[in-house]
């Protein structure tokens, strides 16, 4: 589903990305790890259609990602693609609820995001801010918020890098549930629990 | 999720930033609406001055001995009273306005000098200079008489008079006016060609300059440039020390306007701008987050901008409110505003309506572009 060819992300005299190949299939679920300052969010961010890379090439079902329109990647985000980062990065101002829609397109229905919420067992905090709630929770609203639009692809930043290890291992499991829903999944992670869900680990060294 | 429940809900998230935005652009809109009130007040109670002080310009005949008529105040050079009516046939704008047309003589009244004093009881407009009468009218069969000569021959008010060759009934008796006024004998225009002789004539066509002219320009010169071809059997002069004070006093309530009112709505825009780009450093992650939720640059430039338009219109009612409130507690004590200027006035909330959020989105626009061109990854790489 998305090749890299040697992508590579330097900002200014740092290399950020050295040069990395990568091939992941639709369905997949993979497991990157490295040393802290290896690149490995910045290789996500440039899965993501976020960050345009100094060389190389990423191709996403056949066609060049970053040869879109940056209308047509935002459209790529919105659609394709869930974000999951370890700081859960959820809207302050925002309930539990709004937060997961504010990922849906105006107007759409929201019922797969209470269902979402359900799921992960938040329906006691639908009215309750970010601030409200605990790390756990809050990482499990953002992965609902992730999964909403149904994407092809989550991309998860340490999203247990905040978390105990009961939590650690439940964000997992959901992750593994979408993988076996036929869901893509590609998450960076120091710990040792992705290992268990991953059917591919992938190692990053820094340049 | 629609933008403006986002905003309304940011609003009430960062509350100190929304409360000091929508006091600036309350201050600037009310301080807008107080000094726009002061202006037009400064403005009507000069107007009223000047009027009172009269006409400044003199249209005489070219024949006019000017040797007696600066000695004795009048030409002894007539010329057709429908002279006046050429400025009604001009086609380009021009510097006259208010004309009236006045015959005055000196005459030996009782055993001492006086002054007939005929005007015309409507003024010329020219185009597009119409504009309430200055002169205040004699009535046929009446005259009024300045107070030193009704003193000096105890005539009263209702008397009857003889002037010349005619009757009249005094209508008024002027109060003290220290000038010439003081022995001069009001009459309607008609009148005093009758009892002068000089029917169908005048000697004298009395007009205000407009204050249209440009401070570098040398308004004399243009008035006689204007009067050649319409009237090229006369010349024009110009009371400069009055006519001079009257423009030095709009010159000044102007500047003071144009440069008070462009102060407050800078230093508000400028206060307005600085708390949006607070604003914007403060939500560099909600930017970030928002751009990996595949929300493009119209997205984001609608939440900064559609917040600046939502404080716009809310800091509008606001300001119209605290400018109005101010206007009737202070107004026409410390401005001394006409009590008639002020109230709830809708023209001014409509105008506040309308310009508020167009000013505090002008004043946003820039930290918003800021936001649109922030790089999400940057954010996002960084947590």
């Amino acid at each position: 589903m998305i090749t890299c060819k040697q992508i590579t992300k330097r900002f200014g005299n740092v290399t950020a990305l050295a040069p990395f190949d990568l091939i992941l299939g639709k369905g997949e679920f993979v497991a990157i790890k490295g040393a802290s300052g290896s690149g490995k969010t910045t290789l996500l961010l440039t899965l993501g259609g976020m960050l345009r890379p100094t060389a190389g090439e990423i191709h996403y079902k056949d066609s060049d990602l970053y040869g879109r329109s940056s209308a047509e990647l935002a459209e790529y985000r919105a659609q394709e693609v869930g974000f999951v980062f370890q700081m859960f990065h959820l809207v302050p101002y925002l309930a539990v609820e709004e937060n997961v829609k504010l990922a849906l397109p105006n107007g759409s229905d929201s019922v797969r995001a209470l269902e979402l919420l359900e799921e992960f067992g938040l329906t006691n905090r639908l009215t309750h801010t970010p601030g409200e709630l605990s790390a756990g929770e809050r990482q499990r609203v953002a992965l609902a918020r992730a999964l909403v639009n149904e994407p092809e692809m989550i991309l998860a930043d340490e999203p247990t890098g905040n978390l105990d290890p009961e939590n650690d291992r439940q964000v997992f499991k959901y992750l593994s549930e979408y993988h076996q829903k036929g869901g893509t999944v590609a998450v960076v992670t120091h710990g040792s629990t992705a290992d268990e869900f991953a059917d591919k680990i992938m190692n990053l060294k820094a340049d | 999720m629609s933008p403006l429940v986002l905003i309304i809900k940011e609003l009430a998230h960062h509350k100190a930033n929304a409360v000091l935005s929508l006091l600036a652009i309350t201050i600037a809109v009310g301080g807008s609406i107080v000094l726009h009130t002061a202006f037009e007040g400064s403005l009507q109670r000069t107007k009223r001055i000047q009027r009172d002080m009269g006409q400044n310009l003199r249209i005489v005949s070219k024949d006019t001995d000017l040797a007696h008529f600066w000695d004795e105040g009048y030409s002894k050079s007539t010329f057709p009273d429908e002279w006046i009516q050429q400025f009604t046939n001009v086609t380009k704008e021009i510097n006259y306005s208010h004309l009236s047309a006045v015959l005055k003589w000196k005459i030996d009244w009782r055993g001492s000098p006086a002054m007939v004093y005929g005007l015309a009881p409507r003024e010329v407009a020219p185009p597009g200079r119409k504009k309430p009468i200055m002169i205040t009218p004699v009535k046929q069969g009446t005259v009024q008489l300045g107070k030193t000569l009704a003193a000096i021959h105890e005539v009263k008010r209702d008397d009857t008079v003889e002037v010349e060759s005619g009757e009249f009934s005094v209508a008024r008796v002027l109060s003290e006016k220290g000038s010439g006024a003081e022995i001069r004998i009001y009459m309607h225009l008609k009148d005093a060609q009758s009892v002068l002789g000089r029917k169908g004539l005048i000697n004298e066509i009395q007009a205000l300059d407009c204050y249209c002219a440009d401070e570098s320009q040398d308004t004399l010169a243009l008035l006689r440039k204007q009067l050649a071809p319409i009237l090229p059997q006369a010349q024009v002069f110009r009371m400069q020390d009055m006519a001079e004070a009257r423009e030095k006093q709009r010159r000044d309530i102007e500047w003071t306007y144009s440069t008070l009112m462009p102060a407050i709505v800078m230093i508000c825009g400028i206060i307005i701008g600085l708390l949006a780009f607070l604003n914007t450093r403060a939500r560099r992650q909600e930017i970030g987050i928002l751009r990996a939720l595949g929300k493009g640059s119209p997205s984001v430039a609608t939440l900064f901008l559609g917040k600046a338009l939502v404080l716009g219109v809310v800091g509008a009612a606001c300001g119209f409110g605290l400018g109005t409130v101010l206007l009737m507690g202070w107004g026409q004590e410390l401005l001394r505003i006409s009590p008639k200027l002020i109230g709830w006035d809708l023209n001014n909330l409509k105008w506040a309506l309308l310009l508020a959020p167009v000013f505090a989105a002008l004043a946003t626009f820039i930290p918003a572009m800021l936001a649109v061109v922030q790089d999400p990854a940057d954010t996002l790489r960084h947590d």
